[in-house]
């Protein structure tokens, strides 16, 4: 790690400095000496086939090299079994990566099935700022472009005056104002009570509501004990039966992380009593995956999906600008209901876009294609 | 001389090969067949005692689909163009013709949004037929069958 301190000394004199900058130096792919290891064994390889074909060779230099061209040569190399069975492994392993990859391919360069109706959105972690910067952040994070605020379900059902709930009652006085769509997350932990209370309380400022948050990867009674298929069934009906009784007018989902892919029955489960489905990208690569699993989460459960957490924790400006701008013109392209980056503020993490190039990037990107 | 020659080469060029669309046919007919089964059953597959349904999909698709067209390839190669013996192996010959099925429906799925369904694969019947003639007979041959032969030897 290493520190930079940027000093400027203006025309008047005056000399001005910046915070400490913290980066790291990161030691490049060696994409050399990958190709001159991949020469050498293929070097390694001919000489050795060389080797032991020295006495065909011997006898094409006498009868002229001309021969090896002919057509009957080309014919018994065809009936080569091995040379036959690598050629087609070859081409077998070309067609999975193809399999894997052409859709990403495809939508990167592609805005065929792009939604006219795309929404941007962010999940704000308003309960980490003060009750007198809610009002100026739901503002600014309008003006960025969002029509969509992601938020946690926090209040405290036993005590109304409590701190936390003026924080709410601030968080959606601005949005009533402003008039953007909230998503309330209901955690998988979140008690009965504080659900009902939430609900009652401000339940018809709410466009979306998700019931439970990434079951096929959520935790149970303890950190790494996975839900069983069980838990997570009776956990959403439960969840989803208590959110019903309000009789709200909003849409439900549940967002799944990748690992959806081998818990297929749980949003199998839980389509049929939501409007649409949530998918949760993180990291390049299963950025470059998402096409192919967003194709099968519609394929599976028949609804629309909306991209519900995307975002990239680094202290990289550049890298996370480009990550997320990349990322939206993907999933826009793709034709989906919309992308909700994570997070606009986050003290716990650098996902935060907040006062970064990111803010700025995405900024640009809504006004240009939305 | 040389338009008469012309002439033919070009009649050859644009004249139906019988057993190459026969064999085709076999091959795009078993594939849709298949996956359109395959789709049916998918739900009820992933629903069934998780995660063992999502594993004997996996083993109906990558298993035994293979293994059902790699034997069909080379049984209508033996009867077709009078051969015996294989080049490749059955489940090999079958998961090669599947990924190239797989991948023009996954083509078409991402370029015009449309899903695998019947009509499709009426028409991909009609469309493919005669290309996968040519896969089949490409990524699998035998040996022809010489009159002296009295036995079966493998072929090599």
């Amino acid at each position: 790690m290493h520190n930079l301190t940027v000093s400027a000394r203006d025309s008047g004199g005056l000399i001005g400095s910046s915070g400490i900058i913290e980066f790291s130096i990161v030691a490049r792919f060696p994409t050399e000496l990958v190709v001159v290891g991949v020469a050498l064994a293929a070097v390694i390889v001919v000489s050795f086939l060389a080797y032991v074909k020295r006495e065909s060779l011997l006898a094409y230099r006498k009868k002229g090299f001309a021969i090896f061209f002919q057509k009957q040569r080309f014919a018994a190399l065809g009936r080569n079994r091995m040379l036959w069975t690598l050629t087609i492994i070859g081409l077998s392993i070309l067609l999975v990566f193809a399999q894997f990859f052409f859709p990403y391919a495809y939508y990167s360069v592609s805005t065929g099935s792009a939604n006219s109706t795309f929404e941007v959105g962010v999940s704000y972690v308003y309960e980490q700022d003060s009750v007198l910067q809610i009002y100026d952040q739901v503002s600014r994070i309008k003006e960025v472009g969002f029509n969509v605020i992601r938020v946690n379900l926090v209040c405290d059902s036993i005590d109304p005056g409590a701190h936390i709930n003026t924080l709410t009652e601030e968080f959606f006085g601005a949005v009533r104002q402003l008039g953007v769509k909230v998503a309330l997350i209901i955690n998988n932990h979140d008690r009965v009570n504080n659900i009902n209370y939430y609900l009652d309380r401000w339940g018809s400022d709410l466009t979306y509501v998700q019931v439970l948050n990434e079951p096929d990867v959520a935790s149970s009674w303890d950190m790494g004990a996975l839900f069983t298929d069980d838990e997570a069934g009776s956990k959403f009906e439960e969840v989803f039966a208590v959110v019903e009784q309000h009789q709200l007018s909003v849409q439900y989902y549940t967002n799944f992380g990748p690992a959806f892919v081998v818990r297929t029955n749980l949003p199998i489960q839980f389509s049929d009593k939501l409007d649409f489905i949530g998918f949760d990208v993180f990291m390049e690569s299963f950025l470059a995956l998402s096409p192919r699993m967003v194709q099968l989460l519609q394929k599976i459960t028949k609804k629309e999906i909306v991209i519900s957490e995307f975002g990239m924790s680094t202290s990289d400006d550049a890298k996370q600008a480009d990550y997320l701008i990349r990322g939206l013109n993907l999933f826009k392209s793709m034709g989906l209901k919309g992308c909700w980056i994570v997070y606009w503020n986050s003290v716990d993490n650098v996902y935060g876009i907040r006062g970064r190039l990111a803010e700025q990037k995405v900024g640009e990107w809504i006004a240009q294609n939305i | 001389m040389r338009n008469k020659k012309w002439v033919s080469g070009l009649r050859r060029t644009f004249k139906l090969n019988r057993q190459v669309l026969i064999h085709g046919l076999a091959i795009v007919i078993s594939l849709v067949g298949i996956q359109l089964l395959l789709d049916a059953f998918q739900i009820s597959f992933f629903l069934f005692m998780p995660p063992i349904g999502f594993a004997l999909f996996l083993f109906a698709t990558y298993v035994i689909q293979p293994l059902i067209l790699g034997a069909l390839n080379i049984t209508l190669l033996h009867r077709l163009y009078n051969c015996e013996g294989w080049q490749i192996g059955f489940w090999l010959n079958g998961f090669f013709l599947l990924l190239i099925f797989s991948t023009i429906n996954l083509v078409i799925i991402t370029t015009t949004g449309v899903p695998f369904s019947i009509i499709l694969g009426i028409l991909e019947v009609f469309l493919l037929s005669y290309p996968f003639g040519y896969l089949g007979r490409f990524s699998n041959r035998g040996c022809a069958i010489t009159p002296q032969q009295t036995s079966t030897a493998p072929s090599t």
